[in-house]
């Protein structure tokens, strides 16, 4: 076990390969764990690296090598590097060519919007794609730019929809073939979402999916009037891809007016759903949908975790999501078929979910005009949009969960404007006593939900999980403690005191035969190595 | 409400005529802007609720109780409380943070602003304390008060300063905060008591917690800072670290109440 440790090592040394990152390199991208080279580290979205220079012996002696200072909250970006280069994005919309031993810039691309955006939730953009030599990077003000890598030279510029109405890009590109697939946001501005694909060479768009479908079409029966034109369903976290089935597998976001559902009765397809599409057309193969007609704000935009592993004695490909509505979910990832949900944090809005993957509601659950104090999970979500690891060698998936009590309520002046908020409603919650709430880091069986062991943690927090061949989990508290855990029971390792909030997910690389771990903690971008 | 059509129409002469745009974009030059809200009225103040709780209620929460956003129901303002400032933070937004710009009008604009003052003033007081405020400086220094607040420069730091309490607090909170102060303890004064590996407590007032050190005002007025890893227990307490002062009688009540009440603070 350890030769074959010492072998993986060696393999990682040398496998830090410089540009072009072909797609054939990323279908294989596990085997590079010397470099990051998609937003969740590979296709399957482990976010797990088989790293093992630092690990659970030794990461006592973790400490930061270098920041660089963003100045520009609020930092979500997840970098890819290639060869000792990191490629970072910075609010709103700028990347940053570092060299990743040092910190230091190689080239910086700043971009300007023509005009102002409205954005529900900060200026944030969460990273890059690379494919060939060049880099893909949505715009804030809803652009897919290319960049040559080497210089950060514009390549080409192209609209991916109008901000006006509404729509920004932030989430990082997934580069697929030959193509490059972006999802939008703006899902509280009352607009309609979509999954786009550009050809990486010209930025031709090669075709669009809609997550809420035109009245005629599929779906469009769970909409009532008019109310699919505000429908929703943005597309604002990067999915997951399987090569061998041809699917892309991306999470959609609430429906329209966010917490009043008066407007739109019925299930409102395809908000707060998985769907599976034909990388090659934009064709749906399939889609499952977490959250029918939801009126909690519970996006299903969770990154899709890809594993195979069996189920009940029979071999099956996962897709495994613990969803924003507070369930955990395995389905099989070639024909959605649901198998399983369990509750990972306190909820109170189903009694369960059915043998059909539908939740059984219970009464008392909606928000009111008044506001109601008795919903859990809270408007975030028992998770969000921050990465999870799955870990092949302890066989766990790691999930950052909040429980959290907020206060649900649903405004009735609805008033569509186009760029302008139509969330009908909101979750406040600071009445609540701050010990009421609380974060914890979950390692989960994958194939049964069950709860393997829970750190605490005193605030729900927004970090992702990295998690490591080096036998470690690395996530973040909301105060920027940037901490590690035995990926086997749990127990703590070594925390660093960052000192302010993170937003972000952590990622792991070598530069010049070290390991290194990065985090965005505030708006510094921090790099830790044990020598 | 019946100088209303007047005030309206002194407001929309107070209002620059560029500034009336149907989409609103940034300001940059805040002279352009009237000091003084012109769309302040009653009615305005009903259109700006609607606004607030379709757009603003999303993260500030439906009655201004925070949540995602700031609370904007205690009166204070960290970008600025004069309706000028608060204009340009709902106008442009504020940078670096996730408080957005918004297109909405400029009359909209004032009507948001106008609502959400009158969220901060909920508890604020225009009423006549029927006590006599020079006594009740007497009873509120008589009774120890300056150990634990602070009026100006001079008092305690274990209790929350109070030298504009009578600007934002009313006549009935000010009673039930003396008489029976753990009703409603904020939570930037929330009580907790740590235990030491060693069994000996201190508590105080809460001042900064992460999941590996809490700090603390000990009753001593000093802060605190220890690592939990050095604690047996931290527990947060519901009651006050104030006591309640049921003994007063009505007279010193009313008189503190109307002294508290005078405290309006300086700008």
């Amino acid at each position: 076990m350890f030769a074959a440790a010492l072998a993986l090592v060696a393999a990682c040394v040398c496998s830090a390969q410089p540009l072009p990152v072909t797609y054939e390199r990323l279908l294989r991208a596990s085997t590079e764990p010397g470099n990051w080279l998609t937003y969740s580290g590979d296709y399957s979205s482990h976010h797990y690296s088989r790293l093992n220079l630092i690990t659970s012996d030794n990461v006592q002696r973790l400490h930061a090598k270098w920041i660089f200072q963003m100045h520009h909250a609020k930092v979500e970006t997840t970098p890819i590097v290639v060869d000792g280069i990191m490629y970072v994005t910075r609010p709103p919309s700028d990347v940053i060519a570092l060299d990743a031993e040092t910190g230091r810039a190689l080239w910086t691309f700043e971009y300007r919007m023509a005009s102002r955006v409205y954005t529900c939730c900060g200026e944030v953009n969460r990273g890059l794609a690379i494919l060939g030599d060049r880099l893909f990077l949505n715009t804030l003000d809803a652009k897919l730019v290319a960049l040559d890598a080497r210089s950060g030279r514009v390549l080409w510029k192209k609209d991916i929809t109008d901000p006006s109405q509404g729509y920004t890009a932030t989430a990082a590109p997934l580069a697929v073939k030959d193509k490059v697939i972006v999802g939008i946001s703006g899902g509280e501005a009352g607009v309609r979402g979509f999954v786009d694909a550009y050809y990486a060479a010209t930025g031709e768009r090669a075709w669009r999916f809609y997550t809420i479908p035109l009245p005629g079409e599929p779906g469009a029966e769970t909409w009532t009037g008019d109310s699919w034109k505000h429908g929703g369903g943005t597309t604002w976290i990067t999915g997951s891809f399987d090569p061998d089935l041809n699917l892309v597998y991306w999470g959609t976001g609430n429906p329209g007016p966010d917490y009043n559902g008066d407007v739109r009765r019925g299930d409102n397809l395809y908000s707060c759903s998985v769907v599976a599409l034909d990388p090659d057309s934009g064709k749906l193969k399939w889609y499952f949908q977490f959250t029918p007609h939801d009126t909690h704000d519970w996006d299903s935009t969770q990154v899709p975790v890809l594993l195979d592993s069996p189920v009940a004695g029979r071999p099956r490909k996962l897709l495994v999501e613990a969803s924003r509505n507070g369930f955990y979910y395995v389905l099989d990832r070639q024909n959605g078929e649901f198998l399983l949900a369990k509750p990972y944090v306190k909820q109170t809005w189903a009694k369960e979910i059915d043998s059909k993957g539908r939740p059984v509601t219970l009464p008392g659950q909606e928000p009111t005009l008044e506001g109601n104090d008795e919903i859990w999970p809270g408007v975030d979500g028992g998770n969000n949009w921050m990465s999870p690891s799955y870990n092949p060698i302890t066989k766990l998936l790691y999930v950052s969960a909040r429980e959290e009590r907020r206060r649900f309520f649903k405004s009735d002046t609805l008033e569509f404007r186009a760029g302008d908020m139509y969330a009908g409603g909101g979750g406040g919650g600071a009445r609540f006593r701050p010990e009421e709430n609380s974060g914890k880091l979950l390692a989960i069986t994958p194939e049964t939900g069950e709860i393997r062991w829970a750190r605490h943690l005193l605030t729900p927090h927004w970090s992702g999980v990295l998690s490591t061949a080096g036998n470690l989990v690395f996530s973040s508290t909301m105060q920027g403690n940037f901490f590690a855990l035995d990926a086997q029971t749990g127990k703590e390792l070594w925390h660093f005191p960052g000192g302010d909030k993170v937003y972000a997910s952590p990622i792991t690389f070598l530069s010049r035969g070290k390991q290194f771990v990065t985090l965005p903690i505030g708006d510094n971008l921090v790099a830790f190595a044990l020598d | 409400m019946r100088l209303f059509p007047i005030a309206c129409c002194l407001v929309l002469s107070a209002i620059p005529a560029g500034a009336q745009r149907l989409r609103g974009e940034e300001v940059r030059n805040p002279a352009d802007l009237p000091e003084r809200n012109p769309l302040s009225s009653e009615s305005d103040v009903v259109l700006g609720r609607q606004l607030f709780l379709g757009r603003c209620g999303l993260c500030h929460g439906r009655d201004g109780e925070g949540g995602r956003g700031a609370a904007l129901n205690t009166g204070k303002y960290r970008h600025g409380e004069s309706d000028r400032e608060m204009f340009l933070t709902v106008r442009n937004g504020i940078p670096n943070t996730e408080m957005p710009g918004t297109f909405l009008t400029d009359p909209e604009v004032w009507r948001l602003v106008a609502y959400v003052k009158r969220l901060g003033l909920t508890r604020a007081s225009e009423e006549k304390a029927p006590g006599d405020p020079q006594t009740g400086r007497a009873v509120y220094e008589s009774r120890g008060c300056p150990a634990c607040h602070a009026i100006g420069a001079q008092g305690g730091d274990t209790g929350p300063d109070l030298s504009s309490v009578g600007a934002r607090s009313s006549l009935r909170y000010l009673k039930e905060s003396i008489v029976s102060p753990s009703t409603g303890v904020p939570l930037s004064y929330r009580t907790v008591t740590v235990t030491t590996l060693a069994g000996g407590k201190i508590r105080g007032i809460h001042l900064n917690e992460d999941d590996y050190s809490i700090q603390l005002r000990a009753m001593d007025g000093n802060p605190r800072s220890f690592l939990k890893s050095d604690l047996r227990e931290v527990r947060y307490e519901k009651e006050s670290l104030m006591p309640p002062y049921a003994s007063l009688s009505a007279a010193e009540l009313d008189n503190l109440v109307a002294y508290l009440n005078s405290l309006k603070g300086q700008r």
